[in-house]
């Protein structure tokens, strides 16, 4: 269980974070959702102590620290590979340092994605980039699986087919939380959804629970963000004067 | 390697080396002006009278830290910008990606430091060395081939300055 207690992360000032308060039990495939500046990715920084913060977020009951930080991965739209070595040089690099690094799954997500083991990583494209950072955060070996806005430059039919791959491999143990705006394209995938506004948790919802109520998933985010369905017609009537567009 | 096991994945620590390399020796020959300005001292203590090499009456040369001046200064110039290298291995940390976040999460202690500074500490302990080391070769030298009445009476004074 990933357990986040009264976080707070202030930039100067400026309040990021406000007392979130989150549990996420192992095996849970978890969507988070809102606009940019919403959050999303100080959240994910703090669970991994790369920022300072105030509150409590632990793992399976113990705090965050080197003897239990392996079991959290990390697939990070600013990239967090090191770009003068190669894709095998990466999974040596893994090996030697996680324990519990899955070769089969490296193997098996390089040749589903055609990725050049050989190149260094500089030489990727952006798509190849997201791709091969998403595998390292799924071959890790962890238990929590950290995605921020991983697929940012991927064109659509690698997502789609990616989505399915990702929903065939994953252990039932194995819990991810995946911070996009492509809500259409996970709602399907995703099982429960966590919506951000302005540093605070607004929404916290299941797959189940929106099917019972009929929602989709962009239903229930415009109504909780309080969506105003007028705002595109008003927007075009203000600029152009022009009414009943 | 150990270069490669206290640098940063992919990070051109060779090139560091060559530069740690090139300061290490323009250091040594740098501070082979001591011996330039010793030979000097030593032939201002002479005069000569008829072909005959004679010592000046009183003649006393500089003392060990006025002759060495500011050829050894090199060493710790050296010692400072390898420092350096430290703050240039953090930062390729942040480059073109974010591979700090890799670094932080390895579960080992102090993964991000031992990348970082032991390799441009060891590079400025070995030059600090050698300086030392060419001190004491010089300073045997300097007392060996001088004069015993030419020696200053305050020949270590300033020492610590070098």
């Amino acid at each position: 269980m990933l357990e986040i207690k009264n976080l707070v992360k202030t930039y100067g000032g400026k309040i990021a974070l406000d007392k979130v308060e989150l549990s996420i039990p192992r095996g849970e495939i978890v969507g988070l959702f809102g606009e940019n500046g919403a959050g999303k990715t100080t959240l994910m920084k703090c669970i991994f102590n790369f920022l300072h913060f105030s509150g409590e977020i632990t793992l399976d009951g113990e705090v965050i620290n080197v003897n239990n930080i392996a079991k959290l991965s990390f697939a990070t739209s600013e990239h967090s590979f090191f770009p003068d070595i190669t894709a095998e040089a990466h999974r040596k690099f893994y090996s030697e340092h996680f324990p519990r690094f899955n070769d089969k799954r490296f193997n098996g997500l390089m040749e589903f994605f055609a990725l050049p083991r050989h190149k260094i990583l500089r030489s990727f494209s952006t798509g190849q980039k997201n791709q091969f950072e998403v595998i390292l955060a799924l071959s890790q070996g962890a238990d929590y699986i950290l995605m921020d806005e991983p697929f940012a430059g991927n064109d659509l039919f690698n997502r789609e087919d990616f989505y399915k791959v990702l929903a065939g491999i994953l252990e039932p143990n194995e819990t991810v939380i995946l911070s996009t705006h492509l809500i259409e394209e996970v709602s399907g995938f995703i099982g429960r959804a966590v919506l951000l506004r302005r540093g605070k948790i607004i929404g916290d919802v299941t797959a189940d629970k929106l099917e019972e109520q009929g929602l989709t998933l962009t239903d229930y985010i415009k109504s909780t963000y309080n969506y105003r369905s007028d705002r595109v017609s008003k927007a075009l009537s203000d600029i152009t004067g022009e009414e009943d567009i | 390697m150990i270069l490669d096991r206290y640098s940063p994945p992919g990070y051109n620590h060779q090139r560091e080396k060559n530069i740690f390399v090139a300061l290490l020796l323009l250091s040594c020959f740098i501070s082979l002006g001591f011996i330039a300005e010793y030979v000097h001292e030593i032939n201002s203590l002479y005069y000569y009278d008829g072909g005959r090499r004679l010592l000046k009456e009183g003649a006393v040369v500089k003392n060990f830290a006025g002759i060495c001046r500011g050829y050894m200064y090199c060493f710790s110039v050296a010692a400072i910008t390898v420092l350096c290298f430290s703050a240039i291995r953090y930062m390729y940390l942040f480059g073109e990606s974010k591979s700090i976040y890799t670094a932080k999460r390895l579960p080992k202690k102090l993964p991000v430091f031992s990348i970082i500074a032991p390799i441009p500490a060891t590079y400025a302990v070995l030059l600090i060395a050698v300086k030392c080391a060419l001190l004491c070769i010089y300073a045997i030298i300097y007392v060996n081939f001088t004069p015993e009445q030419c020696l200053p009476v305050n020949m270590w004074q300033g020492i610590w300055r070098l």
